[in-house]
């Protein structure tokens, strides 16, 4: 009799538990439930940026290559009173990114002054403003047999999600570092603007022209 | 009397596999409890911190593009998928895909056509005006990355791609580059003393001299 009573107790607590995991397991898949493969109204794919008219001339484009690293092993060090650090294995992952920049100019900030033409109209003198990037970007697709990824111990995997995020750091790195690469290019910059107006005024009718920027 | 003297250890048994599955759905809700309360390494104070490499000029190209407008867009599509687990139960999975990009209306310098007027009129024939789209950020998220780390995410970034050149390259934008375009060009030839005309059709070559053979 009392070991039926046991039985029945221990029943009870059993289907507790099961009770408990079941209503866990319920409550997270409610909170990621999504329509399948939907386009959902696009509430939020608002534009970010202002609709801008822009005047900006291209003459030159930059491809970069970049490798984005990360190494747990390097960066994290075991601090007692930081539970972050608490942790059995790391996380390592190299991603090659692949940076366009497009340099040029602001035709907006050329003024009266920059343009000089002579009295018989055969020769003009053009002066061009500090060259800018003008557009940037980083591949959308990337080839996934280029990916180096592991985790170990009790680190968690690295996947899309990771990999993404590294990919956008070493793009943002790049485009922080705008200057140290714009100084490499710089002559090229300024060598393909000339060939680019001379050959624009020229189509115009004017047989003598001089095109300088403003970095000299 | 027997009878009762078998049932025992067999109740015993049940006993002791009752306390023992209910000591092992302890230990998984405490551990479950115990991970779940606790943050990961990654989730805590800077993450993801990367390795600072350098980057590689891999080539620099002249390039004569006139950007006329331009916005930033961001869009997503989900997905959601069923993980079917032997015994258990069926597992649902989800993930979006978020994609932003600069969008750029840009003109071929190169292929826009002058044609000296009377005096210092030109007429000018614009080309078609190119949809340009450059990724500024890539982000995935997902219930799993563990899950998700071996499907082809392509496909999904595809889908983004095709939801933002169907919201913005519309006929109406187009028609306010164009315009912007035309303003550009116009103040431009305006610089070098010229008048700007803009046309549309066909200008054909006869005897070495280009000549409009429609204009709208």
């Amino acid at each position: 009799m009392e070991n039926k009573e046991r039985l029945g107790k221990l029943l009870v607590l059993v289907l507790l538990v099961g009770a408990i995991w079941m209503v866990e397991r319920c409550t997270d898949s409610e909170a990621v439930a999504q329509p399948e493969e939907s386009t959902p109204v696009p509430t939020s794919a608002d534009i970010l940026g202002l609709l801008k008219e822009e005047t900006d001339l291209v003459t030159t484009e930059v491809k970069i290559s970049k490798l984005a690293i990360y190494d747990t092993s390097k960066s994290e060090h075991f601090r007692f009173t930081d539970i972050s650090t608490w942790k059995y294995g790391d996380r390592k992952c190299i991603i090659p990114v692949e940076i366009t920049v497009k340099y040029g100019y602001n035709l907006k900030e050329l003024s009266v002054n920059d343009v000089k033409i002579s009295d018989d109209s055969t020769s003009v003198y053009v002066m061009l403003p500090k060259p800018k990037i003008i557009d940037s970007g980083y591949n959308l697709y990337y080839d996934r047999k280029q990916v180096v990824a592991i985790s170990t111990g009790l680190r968690s995997s690295i996947g899309h999600e990771t990999e993404e995020e590294l990919r956008k750091k070493a793009y943002d790195q790049v485009i922080k570092k705008g200057d140290d690469i714009k100084r490499n290019v710089e002559s090229d910059i300024e060598k393909n603007a000339v060939t680019l107006v001379e050959s624009m005024v020229k189509s115009l009718g004017f047989k003598d022209v001089t095109v300088v920027t403003k970095n000299k | 009397m027997k009878k009762e003297e078998q049932g025992k250890p067999l109740s015993k048994a049940i006993q002791y596999l009752l306390f023992g599955i209910l000591a092992l759905a302890f230990i998984a809700l405490a551990a479950f409890l115990v991970k779940s309360c606790l943050p990961k390494p990654e989730e805590v104070g800077e993450q993801l911190p990367l390795e600072d490499t350098s980057a590689i000029i891999e080539s620099v190209r002249p390039k004569g593009e006139l950007y006329i407008y331009s916005l930033v867009a961001e869009d997503f599509v989900t997905k959601q998928e069923t993980e079917h687990h032997v015994l258990l139960f069926p597992e649902e999975h989800s993930c979006v895909q978020v994609v932003q990009q600069k969008i750029s209306f840009v003109l071929d310098l190169d292929k826009i056509k002058y044609v000296p007027d009377s005096g210092k009129v030109v007429l000018v024939q614009l080309p078609d005006i190119r949809y340009v789209a450059s990724t500024q950020d890539s982000r995935f998220m997902s219930d799993d990355e563990d899950y998700w780390k071996d499907h082809n995410t392509d496909p999904m970034k595809h889908a983004v791609e095709n939801k933002l050149k169907k919201k913005y390259d519309t006929p109406k934008i187009r028609q306010q580059a164009k315009a912007n375009a035309q303003k550009t060009i116009g103040d431009l030839l305006a610089r070098f003393g010229y008048e700007a005309r803009f046309v549309s059709g066909n200008i054909e070559r006869t005897d070495g001299v280009e000549t409009l053979k429609s204009v709208k």
